[in-house]
Order: C-alpha cells, then structure tokens, then sequence
C-alpha cells in the first residue's frame, strides 16, 4: 500500500510540475484558438523570433474553448481566444469572457464592420460565403442572390452542409438581419425544399457532389475551393476546375462574409504580449501570409489577397456589422430546427 | 456487466483483520469517490443553473430518438451477425487461413470510428480511388455517396464487428467446452451440438460483446456529424456548446443516460438469465476440416471482410500518404507519437489503481458495499468523452481554489489523465472483474485463513491471479486511449497534440490528404495493443 502511495505521489509530481505555465520569466503567450492550421503555426513561430516572446497554443472547436475558458473562471490562463467566425467571438463576449483593448494599429488597419463596437474583438482574416455551381447546367441570370436559391426552379439542385456549422448559421443570421425575420424562415423552408439531398459532409464534399453530378449549385467558403484547387490530390482538382464560382447580390448589399477574428481573454496574464500578436498578425507582409497559404481575404487592405482569390474576381463585401452575426445566432439556429434543415 | 456477490459465508473473521481491512475500504471508497466527484459537480452545476432555457422542439426529439435508436440496432445487430459467424467459422473449423484470420479479424480495432467515416466516404466519393480506376478502364459510375444513414452503420459495423468477435471467441474457446462433451457422450451430431448446445451457451458472452459495441456507438461524435446524422450524442453537443442551451443538453444527456441503463440491464438480466456455471476446463471442441466448396466459401468471407475493413481503409490511406504534403506531419512526428504513448500508458496505469484497489478490496472486504464501490467506478463508461471533460474541468477547479491560488491541475496533463481514468475505468473494470470473480474463494479465502495481511493478500495473491485479467485491462483501455479524440481535445494542455487530435484536426480542415500521416499512425501503432490483445486472447 506505501508503494501505491509512493507511486501515486511520484506521478503526480511528474504530470503536475512541467506542464504549469511558469509565469515568473519567461516572456509568452497563452492562445486558445480555433484554426489549427499549419500556416498559423508558422507565423507564431515567426512571431516568437522577432519579439522573444513564446506563444503557447491549445486547439480546439471555438464552443468547446469558450465552455472552457468559462469552467477555468479567474484562473484561465488564455491570453488570447482566435475563433473562425464572427459568432463566437460575440458569444465569448456575451458570456463576459473578453476584455478591451485599444489599439490604434487594429483601429487604423480594420473596416468598423470587421470589429466589436467596444473593442472587444478584431477581424484577422475575411472569407465569403459563396455559390460555386456547374457552368453547363446553371443559367445564372436567374441565380444573383442567396434569395434566388430558395426559387422552386432549383429545385433538387441544391448542396449544402448541415445547419449545425457555424458558417450556415451565419448566414441565415445574415438574411435575418438583412430581410427580416419571416424571409428568413420563407427563405430557409425554399431551400430546404430545393435540396439535391440530406445536408452532409463538409463544404470540399460539396462541390465534388457538382463534379459528381448530384446537384448543381452549392454553398462553400471562398478559401476550400482555393484549397481544392492547389489540393495534393489531382482527382480534387479537377472537382474544383469543373465548378465556377458566383458572388450573390452583388447588385444589392453585397456577399455575405465571416471572419476569422481575436479577443482578449477577460482574465488575460500577459494582456500586452496579447495585443502585441493582434498587431503582428495584422501587419501587411503577415496577412499576406495568410493570404497566400490560405486563400482568406486579407483584413489589412495594404495587402493583397492571392493570385488565385484574384481571379476569382474582386467583389462587394456586405458591410452589415459582424456584431449582428452573433446576436442573431441562436435565432438562426432556432429555425432551422424549425423548418428541418438537418 | 452481470455480477452477483454471494454474502459473505466464509471462515471466521477475527475482529483486528476487519479493522485492518477497513484502511483498505476507506482507501478504496476515496478513489471511488475521486471518480464520481467529476460526475457529481456536473449534476450539482446544472441544478444550479436551473433556470436555463430549454428549447428542444418537438420536431428535433422524435429525429433524435428514431435516429440513435435506429442507429444502436442497425450496428447491434450487424456487428452481431458479423462477429458471432466469423468467431463460430474460425475456432471450430479448420480451412485456409483459418489460423491467420484469427488474429487478422481483430485488426480493425486499431480504427477509430472517426477516421473510418472520413477513409470509407473518401474512397467512394467521386474523387475517390474506385471512380479513378474505374474511369481508367472505361466504367465510369464507380463512385457513390455512402454519406447517411446506411453508410454510418455500415462504417460503424466495420470498426466494431471485433468486440463481439473477440469476445465470443473466448467463450468458444475457453468455457463451455465441458458441457459440449457430455453433450457429445450423449450422442449429439456435431451440428446440432453447435446448434442446440454451444449457441445458446455462447449468448451472454456475445451480449456482453454487443454491449460494448452499442456503448462504442453512443459514445461517438465524429462519425455521426460527418455522415450527417443527428442523434441523442451530436444533439447535446449542438445545443450544449453551441446553444449555451444546458436545459435541452441536460435532457438529452438523460434520455442518452436511460438508453445506456436499459442497454445495460437488458443486457445483465439476459445473461442472468442465460446463466452458465463456470466449468472445469477441458478439452476444446476439436475444429473439424472442411473441404472443397465449403473451405472456399470460408475463406472467401473471413478474406472478404478482412479485406474491406482493414487492407482497402489502409491502402486508401496509403495512397492519401503518397500524394501529401506530409512534411509539417513528418516533423512533428516523434513529438505526436510521444504524446499519444505517454496518454496511453499514464492514463491505463491510472486506470488500473482505480481498478485493482477497488475489486481487491471488493474481494476482500465481500460486502454490497465493496461490491458498489467496485462497481460504481465503472459508470463514466456510459458518458461521453466531451461531457466528462467539462466535469473534470470543474473538479480541477475546484482543486486548485482549494489548495492553491492558481492553474495547476487545470490544463495541466494529469487532470487529462485523470479524465482518463474517469472514463475508462470501466472497460478495465469488465476483464478484472471477471477474473477476480473465477478465483473468488479457495486461494483468497485459503489466504485469509492462515492471516495473511491485506497486504501480502493483494500481492501474493491478487495480483499474480488476476495478471490476465489485468494485462487485458491494460491492452484495451491503451487501445480505447489511443483513439480517443474528445476528451483529449478538450482537456489537452498548452502546445499538446497526439496522433490522433492531429488527424482530427486535418480532417476537420478538409485537408483529408495531410491527415492521412498521423491516421496512418494511430493505427499501425495502435496495432501492437491489438496483437497483444490477440496473445492475451490465445492463451486465455
Ligand atoms: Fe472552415
């Protein structure tokens, strides 16, 4: 039984001690953050170099680190919270989980609609939500806007994932805010009913489902088609190839966009060094970064955005404040329940 | 999880060993106590936050509902068919290969449910292996949408068929063998013997099997929101983190909870039922030859099913893995793998002080109460992993208010270990208890009788009895920690990834190609536990 006890002691002492942020030294950074992908590594490793100071990262979904930071309470350790859509961040500071910052550089670099009117959140990166469609089967002079989806002669046509994504969500908070309320419930039973089939798989399956014949219009993010087509797997570019992509209601309030956005954690230890990494990730030769590696919209117009977003054609962003996303967040859920959309 | 403790009716018990056994019950009784606090916090927190909003339609419940139970029997009952015909096929004839697929049949288990759903929708999709090839000969509809409900089942049913074929394989092999021979003295063909004796013997070990297949089922997450299927589990991750909606989360999670319990009571009032004493070992059924057409046959369907759930899901991966871009992957590679080996081993020793303290005591104390305690260290098992993880979060809170002004055991790696634990316990606790439950009596009681100390008991005694039991326990829940994704995401600390986040997260990118690397890995690695599960199995 000692030894038990011995053992138990020495594996606590051995879990517990390496891993507790050493607060006294060492200069750091502490980020929860939704996008896991290899490009933002890189910049935190950049980031790292040129300042000294060490950036610390936990991955996972924007909902489960928003519950997280509120169970850790007054001991939270994130600086930072980086999530990849508006929504979140307006949930985060719903739930008072962020803190102000006033940055002139964030001010200066970032449209008003890209940011929280108390300061609580920026844009790093713009993607849009778009229709990418089969060009030989889809006469576009009856697709312009989100709206014209819902029309009946598209009927069986339609792909899309499922209503549980944030960015769908999104979007129906987007035509709430911009119709109104029962357009919106009209809009999404439209669509609904103009469903090649279920919502299912994630927006790259999608557009495989046009090249695949099994719809013809679908509703992807901007930055998955720009992966597809420099994907490492030839059959996917070719699916990406096969499809053209429309920016809705260019002729009205523009196409929809979400971001991927930071805030400063309420609790934050080290507040500085996390407004220092909002800085640094919005200075041009970054964004370009993010731009090039990832096909997001860069939110510092200094920067361009890449060769391949380029030839997408320039379009007109719909300049409904970011903010409003997430106050209508739940409502857009709420119908899709409402109407089936899976 | 059938048990019964028959009251304690052994020799005397002299006053000064039950106070000695007493450290032991209270020792016992504070880890499981330390097991429940988490599960504890969860249900005080939400009875705190009482009046939060509840706005599960009515048109959401009924969907839910149909679809998990839909979803719960479809994998039931083809995992049972699948299982049960391929155990029964190669440990009682002899045809090509037989002896081979023995231990091949067991190799899917090293998939999680997870990476299955993306590799199986990825060969079928139109940009999928099968379309190229096909397109490459001229035939140009090799592809189809398995998203939805069949392909989940089907892709469920391919990664689970091994529970209850490793589990009947036992039963076949191990047990009844006894009755088979009388049964045989008293003239019954061999088919019928099969037939009328060894199926009906073999039900509580092929439910036991089930069981576990159908607590795989409910506990996954991945799978079902690719497929697109809502159910009870992606239901209350939907209105829980994404709703802030712990009212419907709550209610769901408790309708999810009822499920489980009746699965589980189900499953314990049927083997009551079916009930078969432990016999004396003797001679196994002998495996009988077959020949032409029939060996054929056999070989086909053990090669068939092999070839679908394991060869074709990692040559697909493969195939991913020489197209990609893996260098970031390959960088971090020793790092992931680390990660995942010190997950697995720290969490399963963990695991495996809760187990042993409490059946040893259970053993030794032989009262409802030990049998409670040893028992009620197994009911994390029917939670998911993401529901856990926040009432660990809530008691390392807790901790840390209370002992120290900070973050130590938030975030830090032995609160996920500890989460571990918490889960799993009761996949350990199945294999242990079994054993423990055969040697129950003569050498224990024997032991206790010449005074042996509580201590020299568990030593000399306990440990050495049950070292199958235990290196089971260990195999499976180091297999169980090496695929687990939601636990781990959510507790990991600071610049921590395993094998298996890294695939989750590639995946979740819908970068399927760079993901293969690491999935790659979680399951060839995985395979050493699986091997060694089939030794333990072997020589059971
Ligand atoms: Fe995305």
């Amino acid at each position: 039984m000692r030894y038990l006890f011995i053992a138990f002691t020495l594996l606590l002492a051995a879990c517990t001690s390496p891993t507790a942020p050493e607060q006294t030294t060492v200069q750091e950074v502490n980020v929860y953050s939704h996008r896991h992908y290899d490009i933002d590594q890189a910049l935190f490793e950049q980031f790292t170099k040129e300042t000294g100071i060490t950036v610390n990262v936990v991955n996972a979904s924007a909902d489960e680190l928003l519950v997280r930071m509120q169970t850790e309470g007054e001991n939270c350790p994130a600086d930072l919270l980086i999530t990849s859509d508006a929504g979140r961040l307006v949930r985060a500071a719903d739930m008072n989980l962020l803190q102000a910052s006033n940055s002139e550089i964030v001010n200066q670099t970032v449209a008003s609609y890209l940011r929280s009117v108390d300061n609580l959140w920026t844009a790093l990166t713009v993607r849009a939500r778009v229709l990418a469609y089969a060009p030989e089967r889809v006469d576009t002079s009856l697709l312009r806007t989100y709206e014209d989806l819902a029309s009946p002669i598209w009927k069986g046509k339609v792909l899309t994932r499922s209503s549980t994504n944030i960015y769908n969500q999104s979007l129906l908070a987007s035509i709430i805010a911009n119709d109104g309320d029962s357009m919106a419930i009209a809009w999404a039973a439209g669509v609904k009913a103009n469903f090649a089939r279920d919502p299912q798989g994630n927006d790259r399956d999608q557009v495989k489902a046009i090249a695949a014949g099994e719809g013809d219009i679908a509703i992807v993010n901007t930055y998955y088609v720009g992966k597809m087509l420099t994907s490492d797997n030839p059959a996917e570019r070719e699916a990406a190839e096969a499809v053209k992509l429309l920016f809705p209601n260019q002729h009205d309030r523009g196409t929809h966009i979400n971001i991927s956005g930071a805030g400063i954690a309420k609790y934050a230890p080290n507040k500085d060094n996390a407004l220092k990494l909002i800085e640094f990730l919005l200075r041009k030769d970054v964004q370009q970064q993010f731009a090039d590696a990832n096909y997001e919209f860069p939110v510092n117009k200094e920067a361009a955005a890449s060769d391949l977003l380029k030839n997408m054609g320039s379009f007109t962003e719909d300049r409904l404040p970011l903010e409003n996303l997430g106050e209508l967040n739940a409502r857009s859920v709420e119908i899709y329940n409402e109407v089936g959309w899976n | 999880m059938a048990g019964t403790d028959a009251p304690y009716s052994g020799l005397g018990k002299p006053g000064f060993l039950r106070v000695r056994r007493g450290g032991w019950l209270i020792l016992a009784t504070l880890i499981a106590a330390l097991v429940l606090v988490p599960l504890l916090l969860l249900f005080t927190s939400i009875a705190a936050d009482g009046g939060s909003f509840d706005q599960l339609s009515n048109t959401q419940l009924p969907r839910y509902a149909i679809n998990t139970l839909t979803l719960v029997a479809g994998v039931g009952l083809s995992t049972l068919f699948l299982g049960t015909s391929l155990a029964l096929l190669t440990s009682l004839y002899r045809f090509p290969g037989a002896k081979f697929f023995r231990l091949a049949l067991l190799l899917p288990l090293a998939f999680p449910a997870y990476i299955a759903a993306y590799v199986y929708a990825g060969i079928f999709e139109y940009s999928g292996p099968l379309h190229l090839i096909g397109r490459h000969f001229g035939k140009n509809d090799l592809y189809a949408n398995i998203l939805g409900m069949p392909g989940l089942i089907a892709v469920l049913s391919l990664v689970l068929y091994p529970y209850v074929f490793a589990t009947t394989r036992v039963a076949i092999e191990s047990r009844y063998t006894s009755y088979l021979e009388s049964a045989r003295s008293l003239g019954l063909e061999r088919n019928a013997l099969i037939r009328k004796v060894l199926l009906p013997l073999l039900r509580p070990a092929i439910a036991g099997g089930v069981f576990l297949v159908m607590m795989e089922v409910l506990n996954d997450y991945g799978a079902m929101k690719y497929f697109g299927i809502p159910t009870f589990t992606t239901g209350i991750f939907t209105a829980w983190f994404s709703m802030g909606d712990l009212g419907s989360a709550v209610r769901l999670a408790m309708y999810l909870f009822i499920i489980v319990v009746m699965l589980g009571l189900l499953e314990s009032w049927y083997n009551r039922r079916n009930k078969v004493s432990e016999s004396h070992r003797s001679r196994p059924l002998e495996k009988r030859q077959l020949q032409g057409v029939k060996a054929f046959l056999a070989t086909s369907y053990a090669c068939g099913i092999f070839f679908i759930a394991f060869i074709a899901p990692v040559a697909y991966l493969f195939y991913l893995l020489s197209i990609a871009d893996s260098s970031h992957a390959i960088a971090e590679w020793p790092k992931l793998a680390g990660s995942s080996l010190l997950c697995a081993l720290g969490g399963a020793a963990l695991v495996l002080l809760v187990v042993v303290v409490t059946q040893f005591v259970r053993q030794l104390v032989k009262s409802k109460y030990g049998f409670w305690v040893g028992k009620s260290i197994a009911v994390g098992y029917t939670i998911p992993g993401a529901i856990i993880a926040i009432g660990v979060m809530l008691f390392s809170r807790l901790v840390d208010n209370t002992f120290n002004q900070g973050m130590i055991v938030a975030g830090s790696f032995l609160a996920l270990l500890f989460a571990y634990a918490v889960r799993f316990a009761g996949v350990a606790y199945q294999p242990l208890h079994a054993e423990s439950e055969k040697q129950s009596g003569r050498l224990f009681e024997a032991g206790q009788s010449v005074g042996l100390s509580a201590k020299n008991l568990l030593v000399k005694i306990f440990l050495p009895l049950s070292r199958k039991g235990i290196l089971l326990a260990t195999t499976l829940v180091v297999i169980d920690i090496f695929k687990e994704l939601p636990l781990t995401l959510i507790l990991r600390p600071f610049n921590f990834n395993t094998l298996a986040t890294k695939a989750f997260e590639y995946a979740d990118d819908e970068m399927i190609t760079r993901a293969a690397l690491p999935a790659l890995s979680v399951v060839i690695v995985g395979l050493i536990p699986v091997l060694l599960l089939h030794r333990i199995l072997r020589s059971r």
